[in-house]
């Protein structure tokens, strides 16, 4: 059976990036979620295998959607996907229970090894 | 990975994110202290910059990076916003646009938008550590909390998919020519009367009308999409001119034809770029004259069954009638005993192409800037312009145009055996004209209407038939009652032959032909009918 995932990203552009890669290697995409709240929202419906999340999103940010969604789960398995220049954000995310994380600009092999390995 | 197929992805998106930037940087211009629109700017910003980086645009990057960093310095009160700052953004999201079009059309902007890039590195200042990305964003995401309420609201957004333009024009075609064909079987129907047939035609029937109605609605965006970069181009505009003009833009969210819109919006930019520069004076000139310094200028966009209004309203100088009167007379436009003009005849007169810009009138008068070619666009798309002007207190410019341009209502009338649709937004009755109610005034053929005395116009005529009389059997003469710049017409034909909706299909006109029809369409029937173009008539 294959792994089902939820993205979120407030850019169309990427979830659809981030689809395409997945799905191309056989991830069902459950969902995508545009802002932080809209995450968690999304992960009580859904209940995700894993988790994609961008960290600077409208509303509510990603690190504190992390934050919600390991306190209402703690075994939420969430890759951190952000831009350059985050370095210091991706250490908060981690802290914040995310397990992994992904820079962009993505290459596909790194995003799939990071998926794997999170899943693990 | 191949990245081309997310080219054309990247590029829409990335104008929204522009349109949300320039929105967002004139906020802060208007309130330079206010912490909202610095983080909205930068989150757009941000997203871009990881849009960019992926697709490999690096010129597109840089600057993301940089207008980062001078966002990060705005939001540290490192760096107060001034007028010079706000300037800089503007260039920096401009070279931002430029560069995006040409990155995505295959080449480098690096040397485009270096300029731009300069500005912004000068006003960041320089970075102590070498580019350390990450000292550039000490932020903790507290800092884009907002209020509770949109942050419930944003949890229900719907859900959407982007679908190219080009498959859902075919998506719509498909379905006019269904409810042609529709059109077709209903008339083989009635010939066989059978009831199984009629009650499935029925049910067939509805099914088409509900399709055609969702495939329409879909093609429905806000006119915010264009409208909104507006506020930006008056900014500019009034810059530029060293004058104050304060935008306001209403009914942003009223839905248009995605088609529409796109045709609609370099008119609409004429119209604003007139007011500023010709309507609107300088301040101090609006206070020698008692009025607010800054002038206001307002787009409100209405929407009305099946036709969309937009209005154009300034509190300028209005139009110098005087000025036009003289150059109409000296072109032999209007005859030397007018002496004045109402707001019909200044139109068709303002209205002739060159009209304005041959003798430069607009100098003098205050307004008329090439505004023929806002009205020439306006009636392709079917649609009408009114203006009302008051000298000394303002002008306001109407259009009315269709919600969607696909699919018209339209009066069929035959001619010499031929089928013409006339669009209904342009008919104002039909009449059958007795001879009794036939005059001749000043030897041209008017008709009485009721009060009014309307001017006739044959059909064959205009169309060059040499048999320009058509007499029926009983001596009565069809007539459609057509308005357009609110002026009337009879315009007499051989025989009515209905209404029906019909789908406009791109037509190449004969070259160096007529300018008389603005389409082409296949009736019920399936035979073929040209569109008239009604405004071309007068």
């Amino acid at each position: 059976m294959s792994h089902t995932v939820l993205i979120c990203d407030d850019a169309v552009f990427m979830r659809t990036m981030i689809s395409d890669i997945l799905e191309e290697s056989g991830y069902e995409i459950v969902g995508q979620a545009e802002t932080g709240v809209q995450a968690i929202e999304q992960y009580k419906n859904l209940r995700p295998d894993l988790v994609t999340m961008d960290i600077v999103m409208p509303d509510m940010g990603g690190i504190d959607a992390v934050r919600e969604i390991t306190s209402f789960d703690a075994n939420a398995k969430i890759l951190m996907c952000s831009a350059m220049g985050q370095q210091a954000l991706v250490v908060e995310a981690i802290q914040a229970g995310a397990k992994d994380f992904v820079v962009k600009p993505f290459q596909p092999s790194r995003v799939l090894e990071a998926v794997q390995r999170v899943l693990g | 990975m191949d990245l081309a197929k997310y080219a054309a992805l990247f590029q829409s998106e990335s104008r929204e994110q522009l349109s949300t930037m320039n929105e967002e940087l004139l906020a802060l211009e208007r309130a330079p202290t206010a912490a909202e629109p610095v983080s909205a700017v930068f989150r757009a910003v941000h997203s871009m910059k990881g849009m960019s980086a992926t697709m490999g645009y690096a010129s597109v990057t840089a600057l993301a990076h940089e207008l980062e960093s001078l966002l990060d310095r705005v939001r540290h009160s490192e760096l107060t916003v001034d007028r010079s700052v706000t300037d800089t953004l503007f260039a920096a999201v401009d070279a931002r646009e430029r560069a995006v079009e040409i990155e995505v059309a295959g080449g480098s902007a690096t040397l485009a938008s270096a300029p731009a890039l300069a500005r912004l590195q000068a006003l960041a200042g320089a970075r102590a550590n070498g580019g350390g990305a990450a000292t550039l964003l000490p932020m903790t995401t507290q800092e884009y909390a907002v209020p509770a309420d949109s942050a419930n609201g944003a949890g229900r957004a719907p859900r959407t998919i982007r679908v190219e333009l080009r498959r859902l024009d075919g998506l719509t075609n498909l379905s006019g020519e269904l409810l042609v064909a529709r059109g077709r079987l209903t008339d083989v129907a009635n010939e066989i009367a059978h009831p199984a047939l009629d009650e499935a035609l029925a049910q067939a029937s509805r099914l088409i009308s509900d399709l055609h109605q969702e495939i329409m609605a879909s093609r429905m965006v806000p006119v915010g999409q264009v409208f909104d970069r507006f506020p930006r181009l008056v900014r500019d505009a009034a810059h530029a001119l060293g004058k104050e003009i304060e935008l306001t833009l209403n009914g942003r969210e009223i839905g248009l034809d995605r088609s529409m819109l796109d045709e609609i919006g370099e008119p609409m930019v004429h119209l604003l770029r007139n007011a500023a520069d010709h309507g609107i004076e300088q301040p101090e000139v609006r206070e020698r004259a008692g009025k607010a310094r800054a002038g206001q200028l307002t787009l409100t966009v209405t929407r009305e069954r099946q036709m969309v209004t937009m209005r154009v309203e300034d509190d300028g100088r209005g139009i110098d009638r005087g000025q036009v009167l003289a150059r109409a007379r000296a072109q032999g436009l209007v005859d030397a005993t007018v002496e004045s003009l109402s707001d019909e005849e200044l139109v068709r007169i303002i209205a002739r192409p060159g009209f304005s810009t041959a003798e430069k009138i607009t100098d003098i008068s205050g307004r008329g800037v090439g505004i023929d070619v806002v009205f020439t666009r306006v009636r392709e798309l079917g649609g009408s312009v009114e203006i009302r002007s008051l000298q000394g207190t303002g002008t306001t410019v109407t259009l009315r145009m269709p919600v969607t341009l696909a699919i018209v209502r339209a009066l069929l009338a035959r001619v010499d055996g031929e089928m013409y649709a006339v669009p209904m937004t342009h008919v104002r009755e039909t009449v059958e004209l007795r001879q009794e109610a036939r005059r001749r005034v000043q030897g041209r053929e008017v008709m009485l209407l009721r009060d009014e005395v309307v001017p006739l116009m044959h059909f064959r005529e205009v169309v060059g038939l040499s048999e320009a009389r058509f007499v029926s059997a009983d001596g009565a003469t069809q007539v459609i009652v057509i308005e357009s710049d609110g002026r009337r017409t009879g315009l007499v034909v051989d025989e009515f032959a209905g209404q029906q909706d019909i789908v406009v299909k791109g037509f190449d006109g004969v070259r160096d032909g007529l300018a008389l029809f603005s389409g082409a369409t296949i009736l019920a029937d399936g035979a073929p009918a040209l569109i008239v173009d009604v405004s071309s008539l007068h």
